[in-house]
């Protein structure tokens, strides 16, 4: 039990550092969609430009990449807040932040695999900073599956 | 009142609980992360000169103008203007109608001059680069260039790009055989290779790269921006 509990408080330490990271990239990446004028071809095998502005960058005139900015923030709330509560002792009421949190993970996860397939497949260039971005949902995905698991067998 | 009456109690609960400073901390920790992260990011790509006006040096580049560059404006001004760009690059070609602007406007006091640095990952960059120094031979490299950039999107991922130039010499008027032909003159492949070693020995890594005076200045955002900076060069020249 308390072994458990432990693990899961280090898993939900990574969570809030992982999703905030995640957060800093995407505000980085909602930037240069806004900014692409100044943004400089780099000598790289990274096409950034095509990627960060090119049509399939926005959804209904949205910028994915500020989408994404909101997806991370939430999910950084909602931990902060729940590590916030549990460290008062009302564990029992918050753990459904928790357990929400750790399923929302899907989303992030199916929405990087299609902009992956979109950026190999259709747009044919990448950027680096998306696929941090897709990496980081990907292991968020993961730790939320742990979390989940962990809490059942409490 | 009944709001502001429950907000009262909340408050004195919250206060007189011990545990409650710890919050403080949590929510405070949290907010602060977001708010540095947001306003770094914002300064790193915001308005690119310093508060000071004095613009960042980054790298060098030897200044001598010689018979094959592409030079604009005055060739015999103290303000030397070098750009390295690449006619497949989107933000150079974003800021072609800025640097036309700019030629225009200072064509009596500054010397703009326009050197190739076709990047390898660009797949006709290298073509296009030779195709306007072939133009220039017939005296139309600023027209080819402008359609290059202008059309960008069209030729620079097409498989056919050799029609397309083909178009774009009728379009210019240009002599077609003779333009064909001058493509292929290793002179003008040499001239576009040194223009790449003198990049590359400068250290640019990205295009365009703008060097004022052989001093790389943080590409501009805005004319108004490119402005202040080459009236500022003028002055000091002065």
């Amino acid at each position: 039990m308390m072994r458990s509990k432990k693990l899961i408080n280090w898993l939900i330490v990574i969570f809030i550092i992982l999703s905030f990271l995640g957060f800093s990239d995407a505000f980085f990446l909602t930037i240069s969609h806004y900014t692409i004028k100044t943004v400089p071809c780099v000598i790289s095998s990274f096409d950034c430009n095509k990627v960060i502005s090119g049509p399939y960058s926005t959804i209904l005139g949205v910028p994915v990449a500020l989408l994404g900015v909101g997806y991370y923030l939430v999910l950084f709330i909602m931990m902060v807040a729940y590590l916030d509560r549990n460290q008062n002792g009302m564990n029992y009421r918050y753990q459904k932040i928790l357990l929400l949190a750790s399923r929302l993970t899907i989303i992030g996860l199916i929405v990087s695999l299609w902009l992956i397939f979109l950026m190999a497949f259709i747009i044919k260039a990448f950027c680096l900073f998306c696929l941090i971005s897709a990496l980081i949902s990907i292991i968020l995905f993961v730790l939320g599956l742990f979390i989940l698991k962990k809490s059942q067998q409490e | 009142m009944k709001i502001l009456h429950l907000h009262w109690s909340l408050f004195v609960i919250f206060f007189y609980n011990m545990k409650f400073s710890k919050s403080i901390y949590i929510w405070t920790g949290a907010a602060l992360a977001v708010i540095i992260v947001v306003l770094t990011l914002l300064k790193l790509t915001g308005p690119t000169t310093n508060p000071d006006g004095k613009d960042k040096i980054m790298g060098r580049i030897s200044l001598k103008i010689d018979a094959s560059d592409q030079v604009r404006g005055n060739r015999e001004s103290k303000v030397i203007l070098v750009e390295y760009s690449d006619f497949a690059c989107p933000a150079c070609a974003a800021n072609e109608a800025m640097i036309n602007k700019l030629v225009n406007d200072y064509r009596d006091r500054v010397a703009f001059v326009y050197r190739h640095f076709p990047l390898p990952y660009h797949i006709h960059s290298f073509e296009a680069a030779r195709a306007a120094e072939a133009a220039g031979r017939q005296g139309k490299f600023w027209d080819l260039a402008d359609l290059l950039f202008s059309r960008q999107k069209e030729w620079s991922t097409s498989p056919d790009f050799t029609s397309l130039l083909s178009d774009y010499a009728k379009t210019i008027g240009l002599d077609e055989m003779k333009f064909k032909a001058d493509m292929q003159d290793p002179a003008i492949k040499s001239k576009i290779d040194a223009d790449i070693e003198s990049a590359k020995a400068a250290g640019l890594d990205h295009t365009p790269t703008y060097y004022l005076n052989g001093v790389e200045i943080i590409n501009p955002s805005s004319y108004e921006e490119f402005k202040k900076i080459i009236d500022d060069a003028l002055q000091k020249a002065n």
